[in-house]
């Protein structure tokens, strides 16, 4: 048979070690009572008490095929990427909870070529650009004049603000808008027509980080709960 | 010497042992999409012509014998259709987003369909860049264009939108908002856009494309009958097997969705045989 050096006897015993070490890490990591230690940071408002597989669902195959079949994907075998360990937290999975058949803003819209430009700016396609999860807050999205990025040509022959919404944006006044509407359109609300009647930008500021909306109580539709999501499946 | 060859055999036995486990763990984890390079038997333009006619024809069958005759009748429509104080259906132009939001909503096509054009009625249906270079071709060949959207990944369409009924003509020369109030029958009004991740599809893949337009037309519809029951201040209209040409009445999904099977049947048929 064959003759084992001693080095080389150390090498796989140390090989050995290590393969262990990352099996136990790895099993002991996956436990459920040591989500913390996974956990990026504090989950989004009224996100709090959702299980952490709720959003992460286990990707097909096991480790191992999810392993080869990115192997094979890089060395150009195959034709797409496998999701490792979690599935992708993607548009689909929240709006499984989040379906708003009002959304004046309807994601899938804005991948027409010609949104190409606030995609760059906004990454508009995808909810995490706006609501990065991990953070305690209710949205991510720091700009509160980000409508600039699609709304420069918004004008209305009857328009019925005090100061037009033409003037407003010809003074790049971007911050007023969120002042007057959502941005889902699913409060249930009338937007004001004078600015003195507007929300002040330090309560949708409050809002973004987790406070009280400013818009309305009432929406039209409300979000999925994780009981009421496992009966639907 | 003796128990290094028990050794051994405990040895070759754990490697063997791990061999197994290792194959049985790395059976190659099958692919989403099951179509192979070698069944791709359409190109995308190809499936791109297919649907875009299958739309041409449910969007005229909508705007002449729903909308156009409906108004007649007293049915009404709007562009806030689906707001809960209005008592209407859907514009051709909502019709058509409603399709739209359908197929991506099921998510299981990755099909993309939009509509703009150079003279819109609303500003955010206005086409800028690569559409807006293209669309002006348009105008002048009246032919489709195509092409691959490095930036986005997708490979693109855009087929003219033609003024194919009096209301398409008389309802955008007359709105508020409207961009340009000349229109005639004909006229080049706008164009769809389409958008598609692969170069090529199977046959599977076609039926998919075919089947995911012709279920969010059948959705849209269902969601406009659906609107018409929660109706107080008009009446509701009956719905069945009569069109509106004959009465307050509107069709159902399935009898609005043969006409449009017969009416593109010949031509998807020549398509999807290459003839
Ligand atoms: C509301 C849905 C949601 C819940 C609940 C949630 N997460 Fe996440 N998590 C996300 C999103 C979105 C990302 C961004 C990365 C992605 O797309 O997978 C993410 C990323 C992560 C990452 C980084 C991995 C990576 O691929 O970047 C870890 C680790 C993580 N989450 C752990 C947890 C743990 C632990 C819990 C339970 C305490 C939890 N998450 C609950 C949505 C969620
Ligand atoms: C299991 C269902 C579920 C999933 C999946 C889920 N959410 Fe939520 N989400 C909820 C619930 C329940 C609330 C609390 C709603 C409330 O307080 O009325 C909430 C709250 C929110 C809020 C704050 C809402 C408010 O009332 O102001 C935002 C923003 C949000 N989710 C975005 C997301 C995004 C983005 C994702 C995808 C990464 C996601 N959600 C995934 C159930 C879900
Ligand atoms: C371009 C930024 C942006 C994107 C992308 C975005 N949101 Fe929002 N979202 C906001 C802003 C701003 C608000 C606060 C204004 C409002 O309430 O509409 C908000 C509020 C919300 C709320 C609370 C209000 C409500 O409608 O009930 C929920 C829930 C929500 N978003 C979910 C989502 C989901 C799910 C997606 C992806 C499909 C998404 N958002 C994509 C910016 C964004
Ligand atoms: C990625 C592009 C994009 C961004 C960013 C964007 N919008 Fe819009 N918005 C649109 C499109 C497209 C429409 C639909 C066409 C229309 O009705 O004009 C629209 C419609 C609207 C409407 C009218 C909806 C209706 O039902 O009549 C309002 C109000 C609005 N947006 C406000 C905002 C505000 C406020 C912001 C910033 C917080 C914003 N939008 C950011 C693209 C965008
Ligand atoms: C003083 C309040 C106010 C401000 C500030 C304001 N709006 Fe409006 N907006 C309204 C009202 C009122 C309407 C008409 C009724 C409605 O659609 O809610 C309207 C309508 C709209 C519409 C629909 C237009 C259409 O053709 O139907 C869009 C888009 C819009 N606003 C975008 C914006 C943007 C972008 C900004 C920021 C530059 C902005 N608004 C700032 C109150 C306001
Ligand atoms: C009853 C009125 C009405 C009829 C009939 C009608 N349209 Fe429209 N159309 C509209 C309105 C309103 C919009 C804007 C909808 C939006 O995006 O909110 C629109 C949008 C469009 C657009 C997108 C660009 C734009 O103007 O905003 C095109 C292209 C278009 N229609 C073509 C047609 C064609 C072709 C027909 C006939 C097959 C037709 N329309 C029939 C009212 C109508």
């Amino acid at each position: 048979m064959f003759k084992i050096s001693r080095k080389r006897k150390r090498q796989f015993i140390g090989m050995c070690t290590g393969v262990f070490i990352s099996a136990i890490t790895y099993v002991t990591l996956s436990l459920p009572q040591n989500d913390d230690y996974l956990s990026k940071g504090p989950l989004n408002t009224g996100h709090e008490n959702l299980k952490c597989e709720t959003c992460h669902t286990p990707a097909k195959g096991n480790v191992f095929q999810q392993a080869q079949a990115n192997v094979m994907h890089a060395v150009g075998l195959r034709r797409t990427e496998a999701d490792f360990g979690a599935q992708n937290v993607d548009n689909k999975k929240c709006l499984d909870c989040h379906d708003r058949a009002n959304d004046r803003h309807p994601l899938h819209r804005f991948e027409e070529p010609r949104f190409a430009q606030a995609r760059k700016d906004l990454g508009v396609t995808e909810c995490e650009s706006c609501h990065q999860e991990h953070n305690g807050v209710r949205i991510t999205q720091t700009n509160i004049g980000y409508c600039q990025s699609c709304h420069e040509d918004t004008e209305m022959k009857n328009d019925p603000l005090e100061v037009s919404h033409k003037e407003l944006i010809g003074q790049k006044r971007w911050n007023t808008c969120l002042q007057c509407h959502d941005f889902h359109g699913n409060h249930i609300f009338h937007a004001a027509e004078s600015l003195k009647d507007t929300i002040p930008v330090q309560e949708i500021k409050a809002y973004f980080a987790g406070g009280n909306s400013p818009y309305a109580e009432e929406k039209k539709y409300y979000a999925t709960t994780e009981e009421e999501l496992e009966n639907k499946n | 010497m003796k128990t290094f060859c028990k050794l051994n055999r405990l040895q070759s036995y754990v490697l063997l042992l791990l061999t197994t486990v290792g194959f049985y763990n790395c059976q190659p984890l099958p692919e989403e999409s099951t179509a192979t390079v070698s069944n791709k038997k359409y190109s995308i333009e190809e499936a791109f012509t297919i649907v875009s006619k299958e739309n041409d024809v449910a969007r005229t069958l909508y705007t002449k014998a729903i909308v156009g005759a409906g108004k007649k009748k007293g049915l009404k429509f709007d562009e806030d259709w689906e707001k809960d104080h209005i008592e209407a259906g859907p514009l051709p132009a909502l019709f058509l987003r409603g399709i739209a939001g359908d197929i991506r909503k099921k998510g299981e096509v990755p099909l993309g369909l939009f509509l703009g054009s150079d003279f819109p009625i609303r500003k955010s249906n206005k086409f800028k860049g690569k559409q807006a270079e293209l669309f002006a071709e348009m105008r002048k060949d009246e032919k489709p264009k195509f092409f691959y959207d490095a930036e986005n990944k997708l490979y693109t369409a855009m087929f003219p939108d033609f003024a194919s009924a009096g209301a398409c003509v008389s309802c955008h020369n007359q709105h508020p908002e409207t961009t340009k109030s000349d229109w005639v029958l004909g006229d080049i009004q706008g164009a769809t856009t389409w958008t598609y991740p692969e170069d090529s599809v199977s046959f599977e893949e076609l039926e998919g494309i075919i089947m995911a337009y012709r279920n969010g037309a059948a959705n849209t519809f269902q969601k406009y009958i659906d609107k018409t029951k929660t109706f107080k201040e008009s009446d509701i209209p009956v719905v069945g097997e009569e069109w509106p040409s004959g009465g307050y009445q509107l069709p159902s999904p399935n009898i609005f969705l043969d006409s449009v099977g017969l009416l593109t049947s010949e031509e998807t048929l020549n398509g999807i045989l290459k003839l």
